[in-house]
């Protein structure tokens, strides 16, 4: 096989055989990886004894490299779906499920956060013409609204999470289960009684309390 | 990749299935299968990696193409990584043969092979 700078272009393709691989079964993985170690050596020889230069060996090892990626990815997505079906069970599949909810989840928080926004900004309104404790009086609804963006951004993890696998399939599906997970258990122990309580609070307090209707000097 | 009708072969397919056919019974390797194909084409273009060897995943998941990995002991003394050759199998000879069957008086194809029409 060729040595000095040819050598890049044998890394590359180990490494993207590593990681369209990663998460495979094992011996799926370490099966291809010997396989395009042994197509690598193979090619090498062949053009060696063909009167190739070095140069043109590289070019094309690379150009069939790119020109595969994309049916790489697609014979990982064959072998992970082949793999559920073979299983025989009934669930479409841990990403499929995975994405759905964690896209739902962040879409909810998104709707959750603009409904925030938009109490403050009711807030601010009625309490437009002026009053001498605006700052407390707003104070609850802000609070609310930092609760939102917070449950909004565990929204944006939750849509990373759910988006991940899908995108980019050398993510594996235990570590996008553990990213949705992480965020669902912080967004239900943690923010959402509180962002709960906050909303509640400030709706209560907006209905009862009648504006003042005569501008402070 | 064009969409295939269920039980067909796909151009590759069928390239891939009479290269094996043409080495016979010791199998070929993945590269020579690929160089065998290239050098039967117009365009001396070898496959791309990946196409190549996701065929040869797919021939041999159907039960068209049979593959086994040399012994180690073999390809240490070539001094060369091991090996994995594929053979045809009998329900490969058969889908490559039917595959002709329908190519010919429909479809001109590239593989310089007598039993494809040209």
């Amino acid at each position: 096989m060729n040595s000095g700078p040819d050598d890049r272009s044998i890394r590359f393709a180990r490494w993207w055989v590593h990681r369209y691989t990663a998460g495979l079964p094992n011996h799926e993985s370490v099966s291809r990886r010997a396989e395009i170690d042994s197509d690598l050596a193979e090619h090498a020889q062949c053009r060696e004894l063909d009167g190739w230069t070095p140069k043109q060996i590289t070019q094309e090892r690379v150009r069939r490299l790119v020109g595969g990626m994309a049916a790489d990815l697609g014979w990982r997505h064959e072998l992970v779906t082949g793999q559920c079906q073979t299983r025989g069970l009934v669930r479409v599949s841990v990403l499929s499920v995975t994405s759905v909810a964690a896209v739902t989840l962040a879409m909810f928080h998104f709707v959750f956060a603009a409904y925030m926004l938009g109490n403050i900004s009711l807030a601010e309104q009625r309490y437009l013409g002026g009053l001498d404790n605006y700052a407390e009086e707003v104070g609850r609804p802000v609070a609310s609204v930092i609760a939102a963006f917070i449950i909004a951004s565990l929204g944006v993890v939750l849509l990373a999470a759910g988006l991940a696998r899908p995108v980019s399939p050398v993510i594996a599906n235990a570590a996008t289960i553990a990213i949705a997970g992480v965020a669902v258990m912080f967004f239900w122990l943690g923010a959402w009684p509180v962002a709960l309580v906050a909303v509640v609070g400030s709706t209560v307090d907006l209905a009862t309390r009648t504006p003042n209707p005569t501008p402070q000097p | 990749m064009p969409r295939r009708r269920p039980g067909s072969l796909l151009p590759l397919e069928v390239s891939i299935l009479a290269s094996c056919l043409d080495a016979g019974e010791p199998g070929s390797h993945g590269f020579a299968l690929a160089k065998a194909i290239a050098d039967a084409g117009d365009s001396r273009e070898l496959t791309a990696t990946g196409t190549m060897y996701r065929a040869l995943h797919r021939l041999d998941a159907a039960g068209l193409v049979e593959s086994w990995w040399e012994d180690p002991n073999d390809a240490a003394d070539a001094g060369r990584p091991r090996r994995r050759s594929y053979r045809i199998t009998g329900a490969g000879a058969t889908a490559l043969a039917k595959a002709r069957a329908e190519a010919t008086g429909t479809t001109a194809f590239t593989r310089a092979d007598p039993g494809f029409a040209t």
